[in-house]
């Protein structure tokens, strides 16, 4: 039993010390430092890393917008939870995809409400 | 169409895809001197159901929430259109967008070919109807008075049709009346609504006694000196024709027929020439 522990712990020790070495080398590589950057730009909007703007079209208008998700542009339109319908592209959005929808450069949104209409 | 054929398209009343509608009248919202006018006119038509639209809503525009505020508990229903849609994509959007601001599956199909005449496409229109229908979208389509293409609206899913009078906002009353005669004999059991060109009453009234279901109006009403009173017109109108058909109108003669008795007729011998 005694012996049974020894061993055990020598090889947890072990593993300590592999699993440390792995993670310096991990660290250390071009892999780690994309998801660094992959992590830091998803977080641009919370924490203000920097104010990455690009150009979309917005009822037609071509302006400047630092939101990157669908949702975030409803909000930077000061629209939001407004009665508004959504199109990215000529297609529609629904207001629940809105924050999954990613948006692109030139992106062309449509943001709608209702009209009187024959 | 003589007073046998009009029996064959009596129902007891008139639905939209199951949902039954007591006023024969649709109204739209659109060039009313005033909001206050508009609301006031729907009312007086007596109508239940209103067409309404989607546009692009300004930065921090509250334009749309009031709009719907004012049409809140004015009729029953609301229809959105796809109004000034030029592509069937356009107009599959537009009333994917409709569907989800005004919480109904109800749209009023317009595919726009021309911006003078204000024609529907047909070809964009039969393709939108057949990519909505398929989404569970309840199609009413503007179209023409194409036979051809209301069969193939109907193959595509709607159950409702909407033949154009003459183009929106001409106030011409019917200009193909041959043609529109032909549609509702030859769909006795589709409902029919007569959508545009419509003026005067006497229009609407036309419509009804040809054995149409139902009329949509607006610039009618809404471009009238009193649209409040042209409202109560309408509705005037289109009960009296409604009732007009239901009651079977006499065919037309070519030569007169005397209606008072000729029997004994003084001063009228058939030998006066003796």
């Amino acid at each position: 039993m005694r012996r049974i522990l020894d061993y055990s712990a020598l090889l947890i020790v072990f593993a300590v010390k592999k699993t440390s070495t792995y993670c310096r080398q991990w660290l250390n590589s071009p892999y780690a430092n994309a998801v660094l950057w992959a992590w830091q730009t998803m977080n641009i909007g919370s924490r203000g890393a920097y104010e990455a703007k690009m150009d979309v079209v917005v009822n037609g208008k071509s302006m400047p917008t630092a939101a990157r998700y669908l949702s975030e542009l409803v909000a930077e339109q000061a629209m939001l939870g407004a009665k508004v319908a959504t199109a990215l592209n000529g297609t529609f959005v629904a207001e629940a995809s809105r924050a999954a929808t990613l948006l692109q450069p030139g992106d062309r949104i449509e943001i709608v409400s209702p009209r009187q209409g024959g | 169409m003589n007073v046998r054929d009009q029996t064959m398209h009596e129902t007891s009343g008139l639905a939209f895809y199951g949902t039954p509608v007591a006023s024969r009248i649709l109204v739209g919202t659109a060039v009313y001197p005033s909001p206050d006018v508009m609301a006031a006119a729907v009312k007086a038509s007596g109508s239940e159901i209103v067409t309404v639209s989607l546009r692009r809503e300004a930065a921090g525009g509250k334009v749309g929430e009031r709009f719907l505020e004012l049409i809140t508990g004015l009729a029953k229903y609301v229809l959105p259109n796809t109004a000034g849609c030029r592509t069937a994509r356009d107009a599959i959007t537009t009333a994917q967008m409709a569907r989800e601001v005004f919480g109904t599956d109800w749209i009023k199909l317009e595919v726009i070919a021309n911006d003078d005449t204000l024609q529907p496409d047909v070809f964009g229109l039969v393709e939108a109807a057949g990519v909505l229908s398929r989404d569970g979208f309840k199609v009413f389509p503007y179209t023409t008075e194409d036979l051809c293409v209301a069969e193939r609206l109907l193959r595509a899913g709607c159950e409702v049709i909407m033949p154009w009078g003459a183009p929106i906002g001409t106030g011409r009353g019917i200009a193909n009346k041959p043609a529109m005669k032909t549609l509702r004999a030859y769909l006795p059991d589709v409902p029919l609504v007569v959508d545009a060109g419509l003026g005067a009453p006497s229009h609407a009234a036309e419509a009804m006694e040809m054995g149409y279901d139902a009329v949509l109006l607006n610039t009618a009403i809404a471009k009238a000196s009193d649209p409040v009173a042209m409202g109560k017109a309408f509705a005037g109108a289109v009960e009296a024709g409604r009732l007009a058909y239901k009651s079977g109108i006499m065919a037309p003669r070519d030569m007169a027929q005397p209606s008072t008795p000729v029997a004994g007729t003084p001063f009228f011998d058939l030998d006066r020439s003796k």
